[in-house]
């Protein structure tokens, strides 16, 4: 597997060799390192408890909500630290979050919602996040909460770009949708980097996040396991194997063919 | 039929003034999830004040003062405690109880057995219309806490600080991931909170109590009830709540000549027996949202 330099060039967001521990017995993240370079799509991938949420958290400022904390590395973003940051400071850097599990405002109409992501947001943000997502220009008047599973997906992502973000996490946009909503929503995703704002995407469907990403790193038990440009992991036999779930029938897998057969005994 | 008029209207301006005291609880508890068992000292301070400074600055002054001073101990009871402390809140809610035993502490010492006067300009004047008699304060209640609730439900649904509120109340972590300051958030609660404690301090103490002494903050705790049959995170609860126990006290105490078989003093337990049987009812009261997480 080809390894680029460490630090890949021009990197905008920038993790490094960054450990959490929840409590004193629970390390989540171990060492990790990963680059958001400018006007990217970043993906990270990897199975449940992988420590993919635990790295958006440490980057957004929220461990604290959840009892962990940074025992050691760094998150800079120009340059500029952010390991100390409250979250507030870290959305006015220009880093928005649009939490996984969409985690709207449900009791709030879907215009205030929107207000919540951006109080002074200029004319022109609202009407391109109306332009993104037409059904939210519909629907401004309604509660979230009356929202489906996708619009309320459209909801968190527009709501996160009224912060003007320079650049937009999103875990698990694709959570719980159908196949047809996921694809709208990957193509909004490149639509808004085509924009000109960079990606960090967690993703549990590995299929259509290395079509988007341009760079992907795969999460194991909270280590960087694989990483390299999307195209070339997503070409990797393990990678498919164990994120794709493809199984392909010409090459064996590793463990040869063992076939289940009925016991006779 | 005028009697009960009479006890109706007395009624309404005692809940409009109870409701005030219990939108403050509300707002405190819905933006930091403590209940706030200091919110009654914070209105004697805020009558006190208003009644030391009233012959110098007037009272329109010096309820400025008393409102100003309420509201800087809120904030200031929040900057040292809630966000210091990194305990549970409700812990905090407990510590709460000391901050309350320490400032009627010291106000109760401060007043001694003396009455003081608010010098609100209303005095002991009574409107009379078609044989009905009211005293100027309480319609001056009814206006003044109507106009405040306006105001307040107004800021909360439309501002950018009530919309941030909301958004707090309902996912604080959500909320913080969108750039919210939850400390200016919860600050601005007991802020608001302690202001609208010092207005309720006024007409509490106002005529036909003789004035501000230091039974005051008991009769500030009637709002409690209030706050929680309405729901503790139910604005409207509030409200409702207000005005349920104000007209509950009112009509109790007018007619307990003729309920005199439950003993004396009615008017002062009947808040709580109407909060129980709502409860018992209704666990999470009027309008509050049922929690099935906390145990």
């Amino acid at each position: 597997m080809l390894k680029p330099p460490d630090v890949r060039a021009q990197a905008a967001l920038s993790v490094r060799d960054l450990t959490v521990s929840y409590g004193r017995a629970v390390r989540a993240l171990h060492e990790v390192s990963l680059d958001v370079p400018q006007g990217e799509i970043v993906t990270v991938l990897g199975a449940n408890g992988a420590g993919k949420t635990t790295l958006m958290r440490a980057i957004s400022g929220t461990l604290r909500f959840h009892g962990g904390v940074v025992t050691s590395g760094k998150v800079t973003y120009s340059g500029v630290s952010l390991n100390t940051s409250p979250a507030h400071r870290i959305v006015e850097t220009g880093i928005v979050q649009a939490p996984e599990g969409r985690r709207v405002f449900g009791r709030m109409t879907v215009e205030e919602n929107l207000k919540v992501g951006g109080f002074h947001a200029p004319e022109s943000t609202r009407k391109r996040v109306f332009d993104l997502f037409p059904v939210l220009a519909e629907r401004r008047k309604q509660r979230a909460s009356l929202l489906s599973g996708g619009e309320q997906q459209m909801l968190a992502m527009g709501r996160a770009l009224m912060a003007r973000p320079k650049v937009l996490l999103l875990d698990e946009p694709t959570l719980g949708l159908a196949p047809l909503m996921a694809q709208t929503i990957a193509k909004t995703i490149t639509e808004i980097n085509e924009q000109g704002t960079s990606v960090l995407l967690v993703e549990q469907n590995a299929a259509l996040a290395l079509r988007l990403a341009h760079y992907a790193y795969v999460l194991d038990v909270g280590k960087v396991a694989l990483r390299g440009p999307a195209a070339e992991l997503a070409a990797s036999d393990e990678v498919r194997q164990r994120y794709m779930g493809v199984v392909d029938e010409q090459i064996p897998v590793a463990f040869g063919t063992r076939t289940l057969s009925r016991w006779e005994g | 039929m005028t009697r009960l008029l009479e006890l109706l209207i007395n009624g309404l301006s005692l809940g409009a003034v109870y409701a005030l005291i219990a939108l403050g609880f509300v707002v405190i508890f819905k933006a930091t999830e403590v209940v706030n068992f200091a919110h009654a000292s914070l209105l004697l301070l805020g009558g006190y004040v208003t009644a030391v400074f009233h012959d110098d600055f007037g009272f329109v002054g010096a309820l400025a003062v008393g409102i100003v001073v309420a509201a800087a101990v809120g904030a200031f009871v929040e900057f040292f405690l809630l966000r210091r402390a990194k305990a549970r809140r409700d812990v905090i809610g407990i510590a709460t109880i000391g901050i309350d035993i320490v400032l009627t502490a010291e106000l109760s010492r401060r007043l001694g057995t003396s009455v003081l006067a608010l010098g609100d300009p209303w005095g002991n004047k009574v409107v009379q219309f078609g044989g009905i008699t009211i005293a100027q304060t309480r319609i001056a209640a009814l206006i003044v806490a109507a106009v405040l609730i306006a105001l307040f439900l107004a800021a909360f649904k439309y501002t950018p600080w009530g919309i941030s509120m909301r958004a707090v109340a309902e996912d604080s972590e959500t909320a913080a991931l969108m750039g919210i300051r939850l400390g200016r958030i919860s600050m601005s609660a007991w802020c608001v909170a302690g202001a609208l404690a010092a207005v309720a301090a006024v007409f509490i103490a106002a005529f036909p109590t003789p004035g501000l002494d230091r039974t005051t903050s008991l009769v500030a705790l009637k709002a409690f009830p209030a706050a929680i049959l309405g729901g503790l995170d139910s604005m409207t609860g509030a409200l409702v709540g207000g005005l349920l126990i104000g007209l509950t006290e009112a009509l109790v105490g007018g007619y307990q000549n003729e309920l005199s078989f439950l003993g004396r003093g009615l008017g002062d337990v009947a808040p709580y027996a109407v909060m129980i049987v709502i409860l018992l009812v209704r666990p999470s009261g009027l309008f509050g949202t049922r929690e099935a997480s906390r145990v």
